[in-house]
């Protein structure tokens, strides 16, 4: 699909803030700033997603990452004593800088290599079908005040992906497990014996 | 509706009947070890090794009634498939987390961390590595691959109060999550290109995605998918090297192993590997067959043709085996020792996928096999040596050990020529496969690797006799006695019959191995003479002659 | 024109007449002013309240009216101090039910298409949760004393 007009130019500045702020989270020297461009990060990427037409996504992404994902990472970041990092010169930047940019470059420049020919298998949309998905959309929204998209997230996952969704089950009970096993206070465990 | 639900539960108890029990009993590790008094946690071994049992004997079942006859079903709206593949390795799953479950229940005593949820995590990564072996599609592939990670982690840091452990679990967390990343990045790819996750579908789009004149929308010029292609390919093998420790990213293995608890050093060593190998030969040789030789290109139109991943492959598995002997040489730390010669086993396991013939897939199920049965009999050896006082994880501490204990002495150098690839032992069975398969192929770049890996292995003999000539020629430094605890006993002379056994009498494993080498959809590939050669870059590609090339058996599994 | 009434009216325009032959603009997404006029609102108003609370103070800045305030109490130490772990696992646990709760957003949806099939399906997973829920709250994990 490719984009035009206003929607083109709501991609290319949500594309930029998203890699502007993704810089910003590795480059800020406070812990609590990194965080705070993080969900900047993960919002732009929303909006990203709304422009997609996957509406449920999106608000998957600001439900989970921003406000639970976020949540716990501000939690981390007061578990650990930081200001003596954010106050002293530590170094911020090693000897690895400068390798990690030459290779973030090749790599970006290997995918433009790969991207460039495959180009021309992106071939805009069919105006008459668009416009009809997106008024089927809206009177399927209309009717019932639900998003089509959860619909068909619904179908796909409830029941092509049964199964990975009862191993996600699994994996959430896992990581239940870890939390408790690894991160248990002296008190708890006394509480405990 | 009625009919999906009778269908699923139906198949449900059938096919996942191993996997359901081994559920119920991991759960049942976590409620019992809230509910037991703490000098009573052992049960919950013992619990858990009945789970084992259980699926193991419904795995038995299950191979006989459906498997074994006739031609493979899948389920779950295709997301998974029971062939041979899967089946066998599963038992090998199975047999690695009794024989881990079996070395650590008097090791956790000794360290005074018996506590249910270690058998717990061991069980679910078990549940993940089952459905890692039989997934064929993308999506249950990396939420099974996470569920196994995921407790690793947790178990690699087991020992909350010893900080090496926290550093390992650590290390191989933020690596592992990284990898993980690079992998989905490359299945996103995939999927975005040939339009499914399910593999049987990928692989019937792949011929015409990666054709040089693939012109959908009938452009000027053919949009080339190729490189796009490639690219997701080298990704998803990044993140799947990650997952084997094959060398450029082997980084995290020697301190992953060495601070981890022995048996969970075990565990890994074997479990995790021979799941990852299993993704591996599934994503690759049912998802990405077409891939593997070169693609071809126009030369009329002057597009070039690209090396596919046997070429990848080759380096890498070249690399590895070099790399993985040569940095085992100088190591003092049996763990650390261990762990870079489990990377050069991980560099000859690859081999199996490169020669891409009967027998080279037989040398893969065949060596992981054998490979997870002598490892965790090495590894009891060293979780043998722990007793009051004594971490035994160095060198030294198997000084003069055959005076103390002769029977635990004679069952390591067991192991380890086995993992030297002596004859008598089923190590010399496994590296046979292998390098048979990749002689057979008759391409000399293939040969050439070959050798390699003979060369390696004599290299790494050095090392295993190093082992060897502390243990009967070095006195001894520790005057502590060695006592093996029975279950241990059982562990270890169990692995050391099996090893022994398989080694005169390789047949009935050879004949499992070679089902599970021949299911459907495993697609072989024969070198032509004189055709291009994989392992070279610089050779000219072959014309359009591709179909000819391969011997294909039937593409998709049937429903 | 048609386009930013269509917008504002928050309905896609009638498909009325031929669609004009080649590429068109993709129709934009509609139902999304009332969010973006909320979106400007809540930016606006801290803005104004801020600005207009700055132009009409007086600024005077001593010690006593500088420092934190702890309930009229002096402060004792660093606002920042280093929090209990136990924290983490409540935010992990939260976490994980977070997660939870998002699934069941769209089975709910279509939970009437599913029937018997999904009901089971999410039992199944709920209960496998709740074994993680009771061994969490068996550990102590939720105890705070």
């Amino acid at each position: 699909m490719q984009l035009h007009g206003w929607e083109a130019a709501l991609f290319y500045v949500l594309a930029i803030m998203t890699l502007f702020m993704a810089v910003f989270v590795v480059t800020a020297r406070v812990a609590v700033h990194s965080a705070l461009f993080l969900i900047s990060t993960l919002v732009n990427v929303a909006l990203l997603f709304i422009l997609l037409r996957a509406e449920f996504v999106a608000g998957v992404q600001i439900l989970v990452y921003v406000g639970g994902v976020m949540v716990l990472f501000l939690f981390v970041i007061m578990l650990v004593q930081t200001r003596a990092e954010e106050e002293s010169r530590v170094r911020l930047y090693t000897g690895q800088t400068w390798p990690a940019v030459i290779i973030a470059l090749l790599l970006a420049g290997s995918f433009y290599f790969a991207m460039s020919p495959a180009q021309a298998a992106f071939r805009p949309p069919d105006a008459t079908t668009a416009i009809a998905e997106t008024a089927e959309r809206a009177s399927a929204g209309a009717g019932l005040n639900i998003s089509k998209d959860t619909q068909e997230v619904g179908e796909q996952l409830y029941r092509q992906a049964a199964l990975p969704f009862e191993i996600a089950s699994l994996l959430l009970l896992v990581a239940m497990v870890g939390a408790v096993l690894l991160a248990r206070g002296t008190k708890q465990e006394k509480y405990y014996e | 509706m009625q009919t999906d639900f009778q269908t699923i539960a139906t198949q449900a108890m059938q096919f996942i009947m191993p996997e359901g029990i081994l559920t119920l009993f991991a759960c049942a590790a976590l409620v019992l070890d809230v509910m037991l008094p703490r000098d009573r946690k052992r049960f919950v071994a013992w619990v858990s090794l009945l789970g084992v049992g259980l699926a193991f004997a419904s795995l038995w079942i299950l191979y006989t009634s459906i498997v074994s006859k006739g031609t493979p079903r899948t389920a779950f709206f295709d997301m998974i498939v029971l062939d041979s593949y899967a089946v066998v390795f599963k038992s090998i799953f199975l047999i690695g987390a009794a024989l881990s479950i079996l070395l650590s229940i008097k090791y956790l005593e000794i360290e005074g961390e018996q506590r249910g949820e270690y058998y717990g995590l061991i069980l679910f990564s078990v549940i993940g590595m089952m459905f890692m072996a039989s997934s064929v599609d993308l999506l249950a592939l990396f939420i099974s691959l996470e569920l196994m990670a995921v407790s690793v982690y947790i178990l690699v840091g087991y020992f909350r109060r010893d900080k090496k452990s926290n550093e390992a679990s650590m290390k191989y967390f933020l690596l592992g999550a990284f990898s993980s990343g690079v992998l989905l990045y490359g299945i996103s790819m995939v999927y975005g290109l040939t339009g499914s996750t399910n593999l049987a579908k990928i692989a019937a789009a792949l011929p015409i995605v990666a054709s040089a004149n693939f012109n959908p929308f009938g452009a000027a010029a053919p949009p080339d998918m190729r490189y796009l292609l490639l690219m997701s390919m080298i990704l998803m093998a990044a993140g799947m090297f990650f997952k084997v420790a094959a060398v450029p990213f082997h980084m995290w293995a020697p301190d992953a192993y060495e601070g981890a608890p022995t048996s969970i050093t075990a565990f890994m060593s074997v479990g995790v590997k021979a799941a990852s190998f299993a993704m591996f030969g599934r994503l690759f040789l049912y998802g990405l067959p077409d891939l593997r030789g070169s693609l071809a290109g126009d030369p009329a139109s002057g597009i070039p043709s690209l090396p596919g991943w046997a070429l990848l492959l080759g380096i890498v598995s070249a690399i590895t085996i070099v790399w993985g002997n040569l940095g085992a040489l100088t190591q003092n730390n049996t763990k650390r020792l261990l762990a870079y010669s489990s990377i050069s086993h991980a560099g000859y396991v690859l081999l199996g996928l490169i020669a891409g013939n009967q027998t080279g897939y037989t040398g893969f199920v065949i060596y992981l096999f054998i490979y997870t049965i002598m490892n965790l009999g090495v590894f009891g050896c060293i979780i043998a040596l722990r007793r009051r006082g004594i971490v035994g994880d160095r060198m030294e501490d198997l000084n003069g050990l055959m005076k103390k204990a002769p029977g635990l002495t004679v069952m390591m150098t067991i192991f380890l020529l086995s993992l030297g690839g002596i004859p008598p032992t089923a190590g010399f069975i496994g590296k046979f496969y292998l390098f048979a398969g990749l002689i057979e192929t008759g391409n000399p770049w293939l040969v050439r690797l070959a050798i390699l890996a003979v060369l390696m292995s004599v290299v790494s003999l050095y090392y295993y006799i190093r082992f060897i000539r502390a243990m009967y020629i070095e006195g001894e430094t520790e005057p502590q006695p060695v006592t093996l605890a029975p279950s241990l006993r059982v562990a270890l002379v169990a692995a050391a019959i099996l090893v022994i056994y398989i080694g005169v009498f390789p047949q009935r494993l050879i004949d499992l191995t070679q089902k599970a080498a021949t299911s459907p959809g495993l697609k072989t590939y024969s070198y032509q003479q004189g055709a291009t050669k994989p392992a070279e870059p610089a050779t000219p590609p072959p014309a359009r002659g591709m179909p000819g090339e391969r011997d294909r058996q039937t593409a998709t599994p049937p429903r | 024109m048609t386009v930013l009434l269509a917008l504002l009216l928050q309905t896609p325009p009638r498909a009325g007449g031929p669609p004009s032959p080649g590429p068109v603009a993709t129709p934009p997404i509609y139902g999304y002013i009332p969010i973006v006029i909320f979106f400007l609102i809540a930016v606006l108003l801290p803005v104004v309240l801020l600005g207009v609370s700055r132009l009409v103070q007086r600024q005077v800045f001593e010690r006593e009216k500088l420092m934190p305030y702890e309930c009229g109490v002096d402060p004792i130490g660093d606002a920042r101090d280093r929090f209990s772990v136990r924290f983490y696992i409540v935010a992990m646990l939260f976490l994980v039910f977070d997660v939870e709760t998002i699934f069941l957003f769209p089975w709910a949806v279509i939970y009437d298409r599913l029937a018997v099939f999904g009901l089971v399906e999410m039992l199944l997973f709920i209960g496998i949760l709740v074994v993680g829920y009771y061994y969490a709250w068996q550990k102590g994990a939720l105890e705070w004393a």
